[in-house]
């Protein structure tokens, strides 16, 4: 299957740039320059989790198994995927056996070992290490190596979807040798180890300058014949957007830019620059609305201001009008999303109405036809039918004698802001009156339980953020709707269910999905959990958001990858001669 | 008037004839810039057509009011401004026109005292490259030879040789000021201006200092140019004294005609202002008040510039303005009185003191 | 004067230690958490754990104490130990080891540095990593202006109201007022976007060996020197020419003149010499400002020096970097504030401190 796998991508080169493969030699390229606007801080993925820091590091250190950029499962340091057909996974799902390919070195030279896989559970499990990705290793309960290429994950209870712990970016094999005195407390000890990581990749560490600058040169040991084709990476970091836009598609002093959060106009005028061409890649992201299910009257005492009582599946503390269908569904109505994405995103953005939009297998069509349509007169209309109308004649429509007034909020944001102008514009055309918050996104997303300003109070009617998840597979995401995922004081305000949203049936059909092995079963559930969610007034997704990078038109071989690291496939990046 | 005068310097006596420094129609004007584009509008006429000799060795009081341009006019005939019209001569050499470069040769035959002497001393420099900085730039002496001038010069004024390395703030009022006039003889000047050199000193230093000057003017024979309010001081040490009143010279005479005499008005009122000793006579004594302010010298009256205040003003005073003119030997003044019609002058003045409103009146009492 | 100077270094332990709680505190009561940025995929239980890993479990008090620790125990032995070992004058001193790294040894009794929240390595190391371009570029920057703005400021004063002193007035006034964020924008859009000259992003780690990198080198640092130059030209030059003026009335001056004295010498010697003296005072407290960094003109031209640190770890709620770097940029201040006063007292006679 590699060797398949291999000749075809290499015959697809050979097709599409004929000049890529005149010299096989490994660095024949000279040197490559990358540039993230967000520097990277340390190359240990484990101690950071930031998206930065994840992806310098893919170029260094790799998991077993990674998502290519159509978000299918590839195997990288394996021989092939297991499933429960190859008998990789077993039939009760509760283990999953990964065969690491023969002779694969770290770049010291030494070989790479069963070991090393299990060490890095260990490493990163260990409760004083404070890991940023434990979750990815969630019901674990043993790795076991029986020998120097097998290594067997047991996990406490089925896992339709095993590919968790060492897939993607996220979860890298370190190597035990380097990291072995730097487990739990020690870890932050060990900067050296940090800074400079031995891995499997096609590239290793020269220097490493903390937020400024990682120098790299190809790895000697990499298993690959002629690759990587560069012989030395210029990983830069710092400045702005705005200025990593210009670097790649003005000046042309760097290959890749990445993320480049910018206004649709300013990526069309850097493109007028000649030198390189932005690309988007869409995954799950969602610009959206959440809508507070309970009550957040800041007259309410705060063990019951925005906090969620649930009996029997019932919210006992309910929002005086947001729980309305004729409210959330007139509020989405009179939303013009196509503006939304022509303004704030561009060609990084698409209309959405599905809070799980990618990948393409769980994206529903339900709300397809109604979605890019503005529609103020219908929204008017449907209020005005359920009886949500002007009663004291001040253009705001009352709720059993409660005025439509929200308070909306948002992170400190310029598209954000935007994005809040326009939709009070629009909600004041359908009566509704709303009081417009931007808060420091630090603050915002800051999980503070002593702030009162954090999205998960949701001290707010209702509030715009994006969210994702990693992977290709929505079940954990989509247990963000279920009942008790709702932050409140006894959780210490954390929490996933940010509505609040809380419904028997959606409860019912999640647990069956995480009881369903079967992909396309299982896409058709994920399917039903999004269309109930969006429904019944969980949020109003607005814009599903796309990543934009950009790379010089001298690079060649870049496939944007949303489901992984972007730098996922460097080791086949080349120069266009 | 020489023969007068009470100069115990010899040599004063001796070169009685000839003029040391020659002053014609000395004009010194600032440029008033105002507005945006800072046009220039106007002049301050802070010496405005001056004429006056001074003689070898002799000291020439000049006397007037704050503001009257007095010293002004002592720098302007040093040249430490770039004059606006008028003839200055030195030694019967022309220096009103020259340039400051060409100026510089003939800076050791000129110096100044200043009124300041803390203001006056570089504060970063020690004693000895103050006085030491002219022989530098003058003269060819080594380093040891000018040390010597540099003691001998302290010595001549009264410092101590142990204070040479010291800075001007480290010294007393009275001191500092000797260290000016050190500086002033380093290069043996022949003339000096005098700028008000005591005024900011202690009462009980002030006669040391003019002592000191007095005695220098002996042995070295030098000339001076003695700048001050201080009627009393000027009377000491001048032989011939300058009255001056908004920027011009309204009475030349010699000391002891002027203080027993005064004729311009103003001079008159400013006189009776000197403290007299004797009570007796002080009690017997007018003084005279001059009533209203000085004119702004930026745009002066037409006439007599005095003709605001006089107590003796008369028509002509406002329209033409007059001359300084020799009344007696030895004696100017530029007064209408004096002149042509001096008589009727005399006459119809108190009538249009009368009949004229206070402001120009002044008032005896 | 050596009285006088262990006084005030005597007197600036105190105020130091209350620097020091102050900033402490205001971080404390600063909302702002140092895992809000990373990914919302990463769920609260994992964020608590990484909160206490930074160890932001322990009471306020045994934080602050801990960081007083390390910063006053801790990190002078790193740097002795440094010093004797590895420094340029290592061959003369004994080799030393008070420091006891924790990688490997006995957590209990070896030595906690400052550890970073953003790389969880010692701050003080990254500090040094960044001096080097942070005093190469605004260090550059700052001696540059000193020399344009000394002659231009003599200049503007000695010909007041010239058009040379009209046009300086403008151009500082433009100096002055521009903000970097839009000079350095300008210029790299000017000078590396349609021209092509110089390099818009700074090479942190490029070395100087020969001539060409040295060329290089020059070509990279012209525009964020030439950017905060301005700004610090524009000041120092306003300074100078207002002492000059101040002094060029001043009847020492017309002593001089009097005596004889060459204009040059008049100008140079006898009024530049003394109007020296405040703006001498002014460059010596504004040198902790080089070590600071220029913040935005760092962000700009990507210098990536301390002003870029600071920033980054305030975005990222990097409190002991924050602490750390705030508490040396008072130690520079309180520093350079004893220095121009006894340079004031150096330069001029008239002050003495004893």
């Amino acid at each position: 299957m590699t060797v398949r796998r291999t000749l075809f991508g290499a015959a697809a080169l050979l097709a599409l740039a004929p000049m890529a493969f005149a010299a096989g030699e490994r660095g024949r390229d000279g040197e490559v320059r990358i540039i993230y606007w967000q520097a990277p801080s340390i190359l240990n993925p484990f101690l950071s989790g930031g998206t930065k820091d994840v992806e310098a590091a893919s170029m260094i250190i790799e998991p077993l198994a990674r998502y290519d950029e159509n978000g299918n499962l590839v195997p990288w340091l394996v021989e092939e995927i297991p499933t429960v057909a190859n008998g990789g996974v077993s039939a009760d799902l509760r283990q999953i056996t990964w065969k690491i390919k023969p002779g694969i070195v770290w770049s010291d030279g030494t070989p790479f070992t069963s070991a090393d896989v299990k060490f890095t559970w260990e490493y990163c499990s260990h409760p004083e290490g404070g890991c940023a990705q434990l979750t990815k290793f969630e019901g674990v309960t043993s790795v076991e190596t029986p020998d120097d290429l097998t290594v067997i994950v047991n996990f406490d209870k089925p896992m339709p979807n095993p590919y968790g712990p060492f897939v993607g970016g996220e979860s890298p094999i370190i190597q035990k040798a380097q990291f072995e005195n730097c487990v739990g407390a020690r870890a932050p000890e060990c900067t050296d180890a940090n800074f400079a990581p031995i891995g499997t990749g096609p590239f290793k560490v020269v220097e490493f300058r903390p937020n400024d600058v990682i120098r790299m040169v190809a790895n000697e040991n990499y298993r690959e014949e002629g690759k990587p084709a560069f012989a030395t990476v210029l990983f830069k970091g710092g400045g702005d957007a705005t200025a990593a836009g210009r670097a790649v598609m003005e000046t042309g002093e760097f290959d890749y830019a990445w993320n480049l959060q910018l206004a649709p106009d300013v990526i069309a005028e850097m493109e007028k620059g000649g030198k390189g061409k932005p690309i988007a890649g869409f995954g799950p992201l969602v610009e959206r609305i959440m809508l507070n299910n309970t009550n957040p009257d800041p007259s309410l005492p705060p063990e019951l201001r925005s906090v969620s009582i649930i009996e029997n599946y019932e919210q006992k503390n309910p929002h005086p009008f947001l729980r309305d269908p004729a409210v959330y569904k007139a509020m989405s109505m009179a939303i013009d999303r196509p503006l939304l994405v022509e303004i704030g995103y561009g060609q990084a953005g698409k209309v959405t109405c599905n809070w799980v939009p990618a990948p393409e297998i769980y994206n529903s069509h339900t709300f397809d036809a109604t979605c890019g349509v503005q529609d103020i007169a219908g929204a008017n209309k449907l209020l005005d039918d359920a009886g949500i109308v002007d009663t004291d004649g001040d253009g705001i429509r009352e709720k059993n004698g409660v005025p439509l007034k929200i308070l909306y909020q948002t992170s400190t944001n310029a598209v954000r802001q935007d994005f809040q102008a326009l939709i009070k514009q629009w909600w004041s055309e359908i009566g509704i009156e709303t009081e417009l918050r931007n808060i420091n996104a630090s603050v915002f997303f800051g999980g503070d339980p002593g702030s009162p300003d954090t999205f998960q109070k949701f001290y707010a009617d209702v509030q715009m953020y994006a969210n994702t998840f990693n992977g290709t597979d929505p079940q954990a995401y989509l247990a963000n709707g279920l009942c008790d995922k709702a932050p409140r004081p006894e959780t210490q305000w954390q929490g996933e269910n940010i509505s609040r949203f809380c419904m028997k049936e959606y409860d019912e059909l999640w647990k069956k999905l995480s009881e369903t092995a079967d992909i396309e079963e299982r896409a058709a559930i994920a399917r039903q959990l999004n269309d109930m969610a969006v429904e019944n007034g969980m949020m109003i997704p607005l814009v599903h958001r796309g990543r934009l990078s950009a790379h010089s038109n001298t690079l060649g071989g870049v496939k944007l990858n949303v489901w992984d690291s972007e730098l996922w496939n460097v080791a086949d990046w080349y120069r266009i001669k | 008037m020489l023969d007068t005068a009470a100069s115990p310097a010899p040599e004063a006596s001796a070169g009685a004839a000839r003029p040391l420094v020659e002053v014609r129609g000395l004009k010194m004007y600032f440029p008033i810039h105002t507005g945006l584009l800072r046009r220039h509008t106007g002049d301050v006429k802070a010496v405005d057509d001056v004429s006056f000799d001074i003689l070898e060795g002799e000291t020439l009081g000049l006397v007037g009011e704050s503001g009257c341009g007095k010293s002004t006019c002592g720098r302007a005939v040093l040249r430490l401004y770039d004059i606006t019209a008028g003839s200055i001569r030195l030694e019967g050499r022309e220096i009103g026109q020259l340039s400051q470069e060409a100026l510089r040769p003939l800076r050791p035959r000129m110096q100044m005292v200043f009124q300041d002497p803390q203001a006056s001393l570089n504060p970063r420099m020690t004693v000895a490259s103050i006085i030491g900085e002219p022989l530098v730039e003058h003269t060819s002496m080594s380093r040891a030879e000018r040390l010597e001038r540099i003691w001998e010069l302290m010595d001549a004024v009264g410092l101590n040789r142990d204070f040479a390395n010291r800075y001007p703030h480290e010294f007393s009022g009275g001191q500092r000021q000797r260290i000016g006039i050190a500086r002033a003889l380093a290069l043996n000047p022949k003339f000096i201006v005098c700028d008000e050199p005591i005024a900011a000193l202690d009462v009980s230093i002030q006669a040391q200092v003019v002592n000191l000057l007095e005695d220098l003017q002996e042995q070295l024979g030098l000339t001076y140019l003695f700048i001050s309010h201080d009627l009393s001081m000027v009377r000491h040490i001048a032989d011939r004294v300058a009255v001056m009143y908004l920027g011009r010279i309204v009475e030349l005479a010699p000391r002891d005609d002027l203080y027993a005499e005064p004729l311009h008005p103003y001079a008159k009122a400013l006189l009776s202002a000197v403290p007299e000793p004797d009570p007796k006579i002080a009690r017997a004594a007018r003084r005279i008040i001059l009533k209203g302010d000085v004119p702004s010298p930026a745009n002066p009256p037409k006439g007599c510039n005095f003709s605001t205040r006089c107590p003796r003003v008369m028509e002509i005073c406002r329209r033409i303005d007059p001359a300084l003119t020799e009344v007696a030997p030895g004696r100017q003044v530029a007064c209408h009185l004096y002149t042509d019609a001096s008589e009727s002058a005399e006459e119809t003045a108190p009538e249009r003191g009368e009949s004229n409103d206070t402001r120009q009146q002044g008032e005896e009492e | 004067m050596l009285n006088y100077t262990i006084r005030r270094l005597i007197l600036a332990v105190p105020t130091l230690l209350f620097i020091a709680l102050t900033i402490f505190l205001l971080l404390e009561l600063a909302p702002g958490d140092p895992v809000a940025h990373m990914p919302l995929t990463i769920p609260p239980e994992v964020r608590e754990l990484m909160r206490k890993a930074l160890g932001l479990g322990e009471p306020v008090h045994i934080r602050f104490w801990k960081w007083l620790v390390q910063f006053f125990w801790v990190e002078p032995q790193v740097f002795i130990d440094w010093l004797t070992t590895k420094s340029a004058i290592a061959g003369i001193l004994p080799d030393t080891q008070f420091y006891v790294s924790c990688a490997g040894g006995d957590l209990a009794t070896c030595d906690a540095r400052i550890l970073s929240w953003q790389f969880r390595s010692p701050v003080m190391d990254i500090v040094l990593q960044r001096l080097p371009q942070t005093l190469w570029v605004v260090g550059t920057a700052y001696l540059v202006a000193i020399v344009i703005a000394i002659p231009v400021g003599v200049y503007s004063a000695y010909r007041q109201y010239s058009w040379f002193d009209n046009a300086g007035t403008f151009i500082t006034m433009v100096g002055f007022s521009v903000p970097p964020f839009f000079s350095g924008v300008l210029v790299i859009v000017i000078f590396s976007v349609q021209l092509g000259w110089f390099p818009s992003i700074y090479d942190t780690t490029h070395r100087v060996t020969d001539w060409d990198s040295f060329v290089f080198q020059l070509r990279q640092m012209v525009m964020p020197v030439m950017v905060l130059a301005l700004q610090i030209t524009s000041q120092i030059s306003r300074f100078m020419r207002a002492s000059m003026l101040d002094n060029l009335n001043q009847d020492y001056v017309r002593t001089a003149r009097a005596k004889g004295m060459t204009e040059p010498t008049v100008v140079l010697v006898h009024v530049l010499r003394n109007s020296m003296i405040p703006v001498v005072t002014v460059i010596a407290l504004g040198i902790p400002s080089i070590f600071g960094g220029a913040i935005i003109t760092e962000q700009v031209f990507k210098v990536n020096g301390i002003g870029e640190m600071l920033i980054k770890a305030i975005e990222a709620n990097d409190i002991p970097t924050v602490q750390t770097l705030t508490f040396i940029f008072a130690v520079l201040i309180v520093v350079f504030n004893l220095i121009a006063d006894l340079l004031y007292g150096i330069l001029d006679p008239r002050i003495r401190y004893d």
